[in-house]
């Protein structure tokens, strides 16, 4: 192997660097889209009511990115928000169901991005 | 004729490990009332303390992913919640038998004959809480995932 010689060496031929950014990218844009819908899907079905305003008010979705991660996160940021969700039998559970329901649809988002 | 979340809960009320652990019983929202799970279904009538007990609360039912037109397959999502008065000891043992009769173990059922239970996934538990809405009663929480396609599929 001593006369080894690439033509062109993998760091130019292919960055990868450069291709996980832009997948993190486009993932964060397609996150994005359905995390303004899960949100909205969330506030208007929650089928508690909300005395006060705040709990659906701080019902939200949103993406955090980073260097090598995307995640979509839905949340109840209200400190009694872990009570509604796993009291009562799940009875006023909204943040699981809506994130199940969507499954499908931001797979098939994602499998569209990747030409899949 | 029974339906999937009939035989699913048979499967549960018909182990003698799990019903000598759950004493309060396994109740879904067919077996409560109006008001849903209260410390008055889990008590024995004149005790204070709840019973060791099962609720099965089925959450949702949803297309398995894209091309729903060729797969027509869907996934139902359980969460299946454990229930003791104080300490968690049976209810860890509880979530754990329930894991071991559930997971990759379909059940068939006839209502309707046109689909078929492929399989059950475990999807994680959320462990060691206390139930204010039951007084603070302690409380485990396991997923599931149970995937159904066509009866020929």
């Amino acid at each position: 192997m001593d006369n080894f010689e690439w033509v062109r060496p993998p760091s130019q031929a292919w960055d990868v660097r450069m291709y996980i950014d832009r997948l993190a990218q486009e993932s964060a844009v397609e996150l994005l889209y359905w995390a303004a819908a899960i949100e909205a899907d969330m506030k208007r079905e929650a089928s508690w009511i909300d005395w006060t305003g705040n709990a659906r008010q701080t019902l939200n979705a949103f993406v955090i990115a980073d260097d090598d991660t995307v995640m979509l996160v839905a949340k109840q940021q209200m400190f009694y928000g872990v009570s509604l969700e796993l009291d009562h039998g799940g009875r006023y559970t909204i943040v699981m169901p809506t994130l199940q329901r969507y499954y499908p649809q931001v797979w098939a988002g994602i499998s569209r991005m990747l030409g899949n | 004729m029974a339906t999937m979340q009939a035989t699913l809960k048979a499967v549960l009320t018909g182990d003698a490990t799990l019903m000598a652990l759950a004493t309060g019983g396994v109740y879904d929202g067919d077996s409560v009332g109006r008001r849903g799970l209260t410390r008055e279904t889990l008590a024995t009538a004149g005790q204070v303390a709840i019973d060791p007990a099962i609720y099965i609360n089925w959450v949702t039912d949803t297309p398995y992913g894209v091309r729903q037109e060729v797969l027509q397959a869907r996934r139902v999502f359980a969460e299946i919640y454990f229930y003791q008065d104080t300490g968690y000891a049976t209810v860890r043992a509880m979530r754990q038998r329930v894991r071991e009769l559930l997971e990759y173990e379909p059940v068939q059922y006839d209502d309707p004959a046109s689909e078929r239970m492929r399989d059950i996934f475990w999807r994680g538990d959320i462990v060691e809480r206390k139930d204010e809405s039951l007084s603070d009663v302690s409380m485990e929480q396991s997923q599931y995932e149970i995937l159904i396609t066509p009866a020929g599929g």
